[in-house]
């Protein structure tokens, strides 16, 4: 991404904002190319592994593909809009609904996301390349190949890092778009083998089901969506900024991160999952592919999600430059620190592998609160208008930078949306909470906090202005 | 510390770009970004109308 600021300032390069005329993405299909390669990563072949064991996948994988819609309204209500509105940095964004300090939530939510997915993606390719070496030297490669792989893996990361943002972006902008073309391929040579009547034809798994109740399972799979939208939350700012016009927003959107970057990718291996026997997508390869065919792919894949590793452990090192002491740290070290996080955490790849659907339906709690109250205080408090020159005061007098930084009634309704969350789904178990169906958890949860936020300021702030802050 | 965004941020931050262009967004002006969100909305509405109707049709359907 380039720039050309009239100034002589790299806009793309900074948190400064992007200004009108030089915004990059001035059509709806370059917006939709960028959507895409955002929403596909190879977790949607592990989560749409996971959905099939979710239940019938006749249900599940429709309802996950409308979950991801339905999770991108909030997250371009509450942060794609101020970002597209005023050309700024996502997290800067937040700073006018949690304070110049009170932002460290939000920035909590998207280290998390970051490092969680690192870590699901490295120990993706290291078990997926001790089944190549399995498979090409006939006998089981063992443990130490895996902890080489890991190994491996997590220095190649950081060497990409090294290399800067613009090399592992050229890479990802292959690879995103690759993996949506191997999923159409993986659905033709699967229904050229079993036939298309058969495709969606429902198989038990042998390791059974977790919703015998098929409603059930639908709505848990939506949930699921939402989920991995509302992951989505700290990083489409980062887009919207720049973006032209704002009538390309909302459908190559929806289009792009949500139908086909996501969905479409997770819904195909919930299909694949379903009909053959290992939930392994490298297996599928091997499967399909056959020896040579299927080995040349995997390991092309594999490769490849390297570079997705490094521009994670990239965006979560430059996140934590927000933190005063972090960003006193040597560059290299913030790196090192987080490149090791993740390779001792993929070390056990099968427990990292599945917690997939954990991993996501987690972002949904962490964000669903975040985004309520910035919904509600971009439309309702700020009504659409951000004071810039306080986002970016250093004096420490701005608007955002009173009670010490912190807009406490936000932090705490932003909380208590995770709490409320808790109560109607557990992410950890995917277990429905009470009142779960058929509306779900993050439907109403979002309903609530933004409820609870508005009385909260209404009695501790007696009133919804701006200036009541 | 010179590397990536951060660098940028505290290299670039009190100078005068820096409050020209916060400025200029903060006036706002006549660009596409700034004026109504209302096709925006109207577009969400209708995705998320037809989303949610899909999550009703599936769960009749998965509960029957």
């Amino acid at each position: 991404m380039s720039g050309g600021a009239a100034d002589g300032l790299p806009p793309t390069d900074g948190r400064l904002p992007v200004l009108p005329n030089e915004r990059i993405f001035k059509t709806k299909r370059s917006f939709f190319a960028s959507c895409v390669v955002f929403g596909a990563a190879v977790w949607v072949f592990m989560v749409g592994a996971g959905l099939s064991a979710l239940g019938d996948v006749r249900f599940v994988a429709p309802g996950y593909v409308l979950g991801t819609v339905i999770g991108l309204v909030p997250v371009l209500v509450s942060n794609g809009l101020p970002s597209f509105r005023y050309g700024i940095d996502p997290i800067d964004a937040t700073k006018a609904t949690f304070g110049v300090r009170g932002s460290v939530i939000p920035l909590l939510g998207l280290l998390y996301v970051a490092l969680a997915w690192a870590c699901v993606v490295t120990a993706f390719i290291a078990q997926g390349g001790a089944t190549l070496a399995t498979a090409a030297l006939h006998h089981d490669a063992g443990e130490k190949v895996h902890l080489a792989l890991v190994a491996a893996v997590a220095g190649c990361a950081w060497a990409m890092v090294k290399l800067g943002p613009q090399f592992m972006e050229r890479v990802n902008n292959v690879v995103g778009p690759s993996l949506i073309v191997l999923s159409a391929v993986l659905l033709i040579l699967l229904a050229q083998r079993i036939g298309w009547q058969n495709l969606w034809v429902d198989h038990i798994p042998v390791t059974g089901r977790l919703f015998p109740n098929r409603a059930l399972a639908t709505v848990s799979a939506i949930e699921i969506g939402i989920g991995t939208s509302l992951g989505a939350w700290p990083f489409m700012g980062a887009l919207t900024r720049f973006l032209r016009y704002r009538s390309d927003m909302v459908t190559p959107t929806m289009m792009g991160t949500g139908v086909l970057g996501a969905g479409f990718g997770a819904a195909v291996s919930a299909v694949v999952a379903n009909a053959l026997p290992s939930p392994d997508p490298v297996a599928w390869f091997l499967d399909l592919g056959g020896p040579w065919l299927g080995s040349l792919v995997a390991g092309s894949v594999l490769l490849g999600n390297i570079a997705v590793v490094g521009l994670f452990i990239y965006f979560a090192a430059v996140a934590m430059q927000q933190v005063s002491w972090i960003r006193r740290l040597q560059w290299d070290l913030v790196v090192a620190g987080l490149v090791l996080v993740v390779g001792a955490a993929a070390v056990n790849a099968k427990v990292v592998l599945s917690l997939v659907l954990t991993i996501a339906a987690y972002q949904g709690m962490l964000f669903v609160g975040i985004a309520a109250v910035a919904t509600v205080n971009y439309l309702f408090i700020e009504k659409q208008r951000i004071d810039l020159d306080a986002l970016f005061d250093e004096t420490g007098r701005g608007r955002y930078a009173r009670s010490g930084g912190v807009d406490w009634i936000a932090c705490f309704a932003a909380t208590a949306g995770a709490v409320i969350y808790r109560i109607f789904y557990d992410p950890l178990t995917l277990k429905p909470g009470i009142g779960f169906f058929p509306l779900g958890a993050s439907l109403p949860s979002f309903c609530l906090t933004m409820a609870l936020f508005v009385v909260l300021r209404l009695v501790f702030r007696r009133g919804l202005s701006s200036l009541d802050r | 510390m010179k590397h990536g965004w951060a660098a940028k941020v505290s290299d670039d931050e009190g100078s005068e770009a820096m409050l020209t262009r916060i400025r200029l967004m903060q006036d706002g002006g006549s660009a596409d970004c700034f004026a109504s969100s209302r096709p925006i909305f109207v577009s969400l509405i209708l995705w998320l109308t037809a989303s949610l109707l899909g999550w009703l049709l599936l769960v009749m359907l998965a509960s029957r």
